[in-house]
C-alpha cells in the first residue's frame, strides 16, 4: 500500500498538504470537454503473482472542473489555497468548495494521478489550543 | 533538518483574512443569521411548525437551533423560559441578561456549570412575538473556545426573523431565496450545486424554486429546455398537450437575463384525469454574471400567475455576503 494511502491525517494536516501532480504518459487536453491522462499504474500484488507485468497504463478522462483542479495541482498551492481559489472562480460557497474539491482530491489521488506532499511539522490549531488540547478525551482514550 | 518554528506564511494569512470577511447568511423556517463562510449545516429535520437545524465546520457540530410555533393563544414566553429552565438543568441554572434581539423578546442564557470533566454547557432561547417562534440555540460544549465566542458575540447576535407580511427568506449553502408568503416547506434537496426547496399553500398551490450552478457545466450536461422539464421530485401528475418552451427574459438589476417559460396543463393520468387537475408555469434563465441557473415552477388550481414567479426569480441569490459589517 502506498504510504500517501495509509497516512492518518488530521482535518488540519490535510488541508495544509500540497497535492502535485504524478507525472503523466500522455495528456491530451480536449477544451471545452476535460482533460485525457494516462498514466503508468503499479499493478497490485496478487495480479503479479498470476503472471500480469509490473506497471500497465490507464487514461483517465477529466470534465472541465477536474481539469482546473488536476492542473492547479502544482505543489506549490495546499489544498485550502485550491478551496478558496474553486471557490471564488466558480462562484460558490466554501463549504460546497471543500467538500467538491475534497472529494475530487482523495479520487484522484486512489486513482494514481496526484500524490499529497505533507508538511510533518507539528502544528498549532490557533488561540493557544493544540489538538490535543482541544480533545483531551480522545487523547487519553488513545 | 524540518524547521518546527509554527510560522504562518503570508499566503495563508491572506487566505484567512479573505474568509474571516465572508460571511454566509443562513434563514431557515422564519429565522435567520449570519455565520463565517467556512460553517455550514449539517442536518435539517423538520418543518415549519418545528424542527431542528445543526451547524458545523469541517471538524465537529458547533451548534444546534430548535424552533418550535406556539399553538397556545395565551403562550406565556416568561413561564416558557422558566419551564425551560427547570427542565435542561434543574436550580444550578442562572438566567443571565441576554444581548438585545430586536425581535425577540423575551430571551435568556442557559448556563450550566461544569460537571466533572465536562465543560460548561450554555443554551440560549427566545421568542419572537410576531411569528410566534420559540427558538433555542445549543451550543457544543466541546467546541473550541474560539467558536463559542465566535457564536456568542457574532452569530447569534445576528439573529433576526426571517419571516414578514411580504415573505420569507430561505438560504442554505450558497444559495438564498424569497418566498411569498403563506407558503410552507414540504420538500427539500440540498445537492452539491443544486439547491431545490418545494412549498405548498392553500388551494393546491405548489411552488418549487432551484437554483444549479455553476451553470457553465450544468448547461453543458443539460439544456436549459431540459433543465425546466427535469424537477427532482416526483408526483402523479403529468403534464399533458404542448408544453413545449418559449424563450422568456427578466430584467434585474438593469441587466436583462435570458431564459425559457414553459405553460402545461398537470393532470393524473386518465381514467382519472378529470381530479384536481392543475394549471403550471415554470421559469428558468441563466444568470451568467454569478454562473448560475435560476428555476422556478408554480402549479395552481387556478390561472398561474407569471408575475409572481418573476418576482421569486429576480429575488434569487446568492448566501454569501461579502464585508457586511457586524451588528
Amino acid at each position: 500500500m502506498s504510504p500517501t494511502r495509509s497516512a492518518n491525517l488530521d482535518r488540519r494536516q490535510a488541508m495544509s498538504a500540497k497535492p502535485i501532480r504524478v507525472p503523466a504518459i500522455k495528456v491530451v487536453d480536449r477544451r471545452k470537454e476535460g482533460l485525457m491522462v494516462t498514466v503508468t499504474v503499479h499493478r497490485p500484488g496478487w495480479q503479479r503473482w498470476l503472471g500480469g507485468s509490473e506497471e500497465f497504463e490507464r487514461t483517465f478522462g477529466l470534465d472541465v472542473l477536474g481539469r482546473w483542479v488536476y492542473q492547479a495541482c502544482d505543489g506549490q498551492a495546499t489544498v485550502r489555497a485550491l478551496i478558496d481559489r474553486f471557490a471564488a472562480e466558480q462562484n460558490i460557497g466554501l463549504a460546497e468548495a471543500e467538500a467538491a474539491v475534497t472529494t475530487f482530491l482523495q479520487t484522484l489521488t486512489g486513482k494514481g494521478l496526484i500524490a499529497l506532499r505533507l508538511d510533518r511539522r507539528p502544528q498549532s490549531i490557533g488561540c493557544g489550543q493544540t489538538h490535543s488540547d482541544r480533545h483531551p478525551d480522545r487523547e487519553q482514550g488513545g | 533538518m524540518p524547521n518546527n518554528s509554527s510560522t504562518t506564511s503570508p499566503n495563508q494569512a491572506n487566505h484567512d483574512l479573505q474568509r474571516a470577511e465572508r460571511q454566509l447568511k443562513l434563514a431557515w423556517s422564519g429565522w435567520q443569521l449570519r455565520m463565517p463562510c467556512e460553517w455550514r449545516p449539517l442536518k435539517i429535520e423538520g418543518a415549519a411548525q418545528h424542527g431542528r437545524l445543526m451547524v458545523g465546520d469541517g471538524d465537529e457540530t458547533l451548534f444546534q437551533i430548535k424552533w418550535s410555533r406556539a399553538a397556545a393563544k395565551r403562550f406565556d414566553p416568561q413561564r416558557w423560559l422558566a419551564h425551560r429552565l427547570r427542565t435542561v438543568g434543574g436550580r444550578k441554572l442562572k438566567i443571565e441578561e441576554a444581548f438585545s434581539l430586536k425581535d425577540f423578546f423575551p430571551s435568556a442564557w442557559l448556563e450550566r456549570p461544569a460537571r466533572g470533566r465536562g465543560r460548561r454547557a450554555a443554551m440560549w432561547c427566545g421568542y419572537a412575538p410576531a411569528a410566534r417562534l420559540l427558538l433555542e440555540c445549543v451550543l457544543n460544549p466541546l467546541a473550541l473556545d474560539r467558536s463559542q465566542d465566535q457564536i456568542r458575540h457574532h452569530v447569534l447576535p445576528s439573529l433576526k426573523l426571517a419571516q414578514s407580511q411580504a415573505g420569507s427568506q430561505w438560504a442554505v449553502f450558497d444559495a438564498s431565496f424569497h418566498i411569498p408568503p403563506d407558503l410552507n416547506l414540504i420538500d427539500k434537496r440540498l445537492m452539491l450545486g443544486d439547491i431545490m426547496l418545494r412549498f405548498a399553500g392553500r388551494g393546491r398551490r405548489r411552488l418549487a424554486v432551484r437554483q444549479v450552478y455553476p451553470a457553465s457545466l450544468a448547461l453543458q450536461r443539460r439544456s436549459m429546455e431540459q433543465w425546466l422539464r427535469a424537477w427532482p421530485y416526483s408526483e402523479f401528475r403529468r403534464v399533458k398537450g404542448d408544453d413545449s418552451a418559449q424563450t422568456w427574459h427578466l430584467d434585474r438589476n438593469n441587466c436583462r437575463l435570458a431564459g425559457f417559460k414553459r405553460a402545461g396543463h398537470k393532470c393524473i393520468p386518465r381514467p382519472l384525469g378529470w381530479i384536481g387537475a392543475q394549471e403550471t408555469l415554470s421559469v428558468g434563465v441563466h444568470d451568467e454574471q454569478k454562473g448560475r441557473l435560476l428555476l422556478a415552477e408554480y402549479d395552481t388550481s387556478a390561472q398561474a400567475d407569471e408575475t409572481l414567479l418573476s418576482q421569486v426569480v429576480a429575488k434569487m441569490d446568492r448566501a454569501t455576503l461579502e464585508t457586511e459589517p457586524a451588528p
